[in-house]
Formats: C-alpha cells, structure tokens, sequence
C-alpha cells in the first residue's frame, strides 16, 4: 500500500483540503500502519506542545558572572604566557643565531681577541664619559644643579596634572553612561 | 520568543557588562532548556548554558542586529551542544530525578495529574535523545522555542528545505520510539500482573 501523501498529510504542519482530509480518513480506516502513525504522533505531540521549559537552578547569573571573571582571568594569563614565550623565544633565537654566526665565521682565537677587545672599548669609553660628566659638573655655575632640579620638579607635576585629569575625566565619563 | 531592547544588545556591544548580564537574565531559561533538553543532564545543560553565555560574550561585537538576537544566541547554544554530542557518546539522562528538583511550587498539585505529567515528560525527554543530535535541536527550537521553520533555518545553518524534511523524519521517529515505548510498558505490565505459570 502507498503511504506516501497520507504519511506527509499526518506529520507535516502544512493544512490539508477538505477532500485530501477525507481520503486520509478514509486511508486510516485501512491501513493499520498510518492510523498507529497517526495515534502516535497525536500523543506525542500533544506531549511536546504541553512540555514546561526547563528552567536552571537559582543563581545561574550569579555564577555566569565568577565564569566570566575567571575566564578573563585565565585569557590575561594565557596571553601573557604566549607574550613571555615568544619574547624569549625571540631573544634566544636571535643569540642562538648571533652565537652561530659567529663561531662560523671566526677562529675562537679571534673571539677571545675580539671579545677583550670590546670589553676594554666599553671600559674606556666608560671612564671617558666620566670623566666628561664630572668636568661638566665642576665647570658650570653653581645655581646651574636648583635650576635643572626646579625644571625636571615643574615638568614633574605638569605630567602629574594630566595624568590626574585623564583619570578624572575617564571616571566621570564612566558614571555618566550608568 | 523572548524580546530585548536593542539599546541593550547595543550596550552590551560597546562592552557594557551590566548590559550583557541583562541578557544573561532574559535567556538564561531558553538557552538552559535548549541546553537540558539536547544533552539530557541537568549538571551538563548548566556547563554548556554558561559555555554558551561565554561565548555570546566573545562574539557579541560581532553580532548583526539585522538577526533576531533570540535565534543568534540559541544558534551558540545548540551548536554547542551538538559539538558536544559529537565528542562523547551520550549517556541516558535521570530526568526524574532532575524534574523533581527544579518543579516549580504548584499551589493545589493533584498528585495524580503530576505523576502522569511526570511520566509522560519523562518519557518525551527519553525519546527525544534518540533522535540525531541536529533533528533534535530542529525540534526543540520547533515545539519549545516556538521557531518558525525559516527560524530554525537561521539557527542551524541548514536550508529550509533541510529543515522541513529533519522535522518530517524526527517526527516519524519520535512517533516510532513512543509507540516501540509503550510497546515495552505494556508487556511489563502484563508480565507484572500475569501468573508466571502462563
């Protein structure tokens, strides 16, 4: 037996004519397999249609809430993992390949040459700034240091002006979108 | 379907966390639904309604407000919930036990009329998880949610078509395990009673 239109007719929602309502009755007169379709189906969703939502248990905002914080947490700490990885990734490459590079092209005898040699460079020029700084220090007039203190103060506090204004504005701001 | 103003999704968009919880509030109960009637464990639905809640708050900037914001969220959540049932084979679910738990306080139960209403939700949850997981959010989101077909459509990334006929076969299916269902609790209940002699 062809079941075909009768079992669309009995599942789907679509609205069936007069005439297609009486030949399905007329089927489930005789075809045992539709009219237990049928029944079925009527219960199940009679069932389905009065089922109550499920709600969560009380407090469910509340704990999406510490989720939400120990989530952003956990994402902070990732990425400042995934931020130290890479920085130090990068620097060992970069002294992996700088090491490389180095002990490809020259002998150790000229490494230990080169390396005494930039160490007494760096040593010189060393005492050299020194020893600029402290002529400089002894040659200039003795209000020189007040006026340099009193300038580096005075910049001091007008940064310490705008910082404190910025902080002002962004709270403010901050209570003016509640 | 529940409705929420724009200027909230709005807020909650530019970052707003007082807004995003507004939202938390309004659908906590579909999104937990969905989430309870797809994986069938009261302790599961709670996890992935607040995976789901969690993601919507990654995603929100980038959220059409063309969309409905309903059909979007519950989108999060029942893909969850089928990725989720793709991982692991799921296990039957203790619905009585978890009904029992979060049945609201009825003034007069008949306690008839609530073992009935019982059984019979008890046995649609179980019949329910023997549909595949898509069918079966198709039908959650048709008979709870109250979704149109062009909704579940947009919910479940599916044609419209693809829609029409998962509901055509789950419902053939369900139909099939209600009856196979009631096949099992007849027999039991002739054996209960019937003489072992016969």
């Amino acid at each position: 037996m062809d079941h075909q239109p009768f079992e669309d007719w009995i599942l789907d929602e679509s609205s069936i004519n007069q005439e297609q309502k009486e030949s399905l009755s007329e089927h489930l007169n005789q075809c045992t397999n539709c009219a237990q379709l049928s029944y079925s189906w009527k219960k199940v969703e009679s069932e389905l249609i009065s089922a109550r939502m499920v709600s969560p248990n009380p407090g469910f905002v509340n704990r999406f809430q510490s989720n939400l914080i120990a989530r952003k947490a956990e994402a902070y700490q990732t990425q400042s993992i995934k931020s130290l990885l890479i920085i130090g990734s990068s620097i060992l490459f970069v002294m992996g390949s700088l090491i490389t590079w180095l002990f490809l092209t020259k002998t150790p005898g000229e490494i230990i040459v080169k390396s005494v040699t930039m160490f007494t460079g760096v040593t010189e020029a060393y005492i050299n700034l020194r020893y600029i700084v402290l002529n400089f220090f002894s040659s200039v007039p003795p209000y020189l240091p007040y006026v340099f203190l009193i300038f580096t103060i005075g910049w001091g506090l007008i940064l310490l002006l705008i910082w404190g204004l910025t902080i002002w504005r962004f709270s403010r701001k901050g209570l003016e979108q509640k | 379907m529940i409705d929420i103003a724009s200027n909230v999704i709005a807020k909650a968009q530019e970052g707003d966390e007082i807004a995003f919880t507004q939202i938390v509030e309004a659908f906590q109960t579909p999104v937990f639904n969905l989430c309870y009637r797809m994986l069938g464990d009261g302790k599961e639905a709670e996890d992935a309604a607040q995976e789901a809640f969690l993601r919507a708050h990654l995603a929100i900037s980038k959220y059409d407000s063309e969309r409905p914001f309903g059909t979007w969220l519950l989108s999060i959540a029942a893909h969850f919930c089928i990725d989720q049932q793709r991982k692991r084979k799921l296990p039957m679910a203790d619905i009585d036990e978890y009904l029992e738990e979060t049945a609201p306080d009825r003034n007069v139960p008949n306690p008839e009329s609530v073992t009935i209403e019982k059984e019979g939700q008890a046995k649609i949850q179980k019949i329910l998880l023997t549909l595949p997981d898509i069918d079966r959010a198709a039908i959650i989101l048709r008979y709870w949610q109250e979704f149109s077909e062009e909704e579940i459509c947009q919910t479940l990334d599916l044609t419209i078509s693809a829609v029409k006929s998962r509901l055509h076969r789950a419902r053939h299916k369900l139909a099939a395990a209600w009856e196979s269902e009631n096949l099992v609790e007849n027999q039991a209940e002739r054996m209960k009673n019937g003489s072992p002699a016969f």
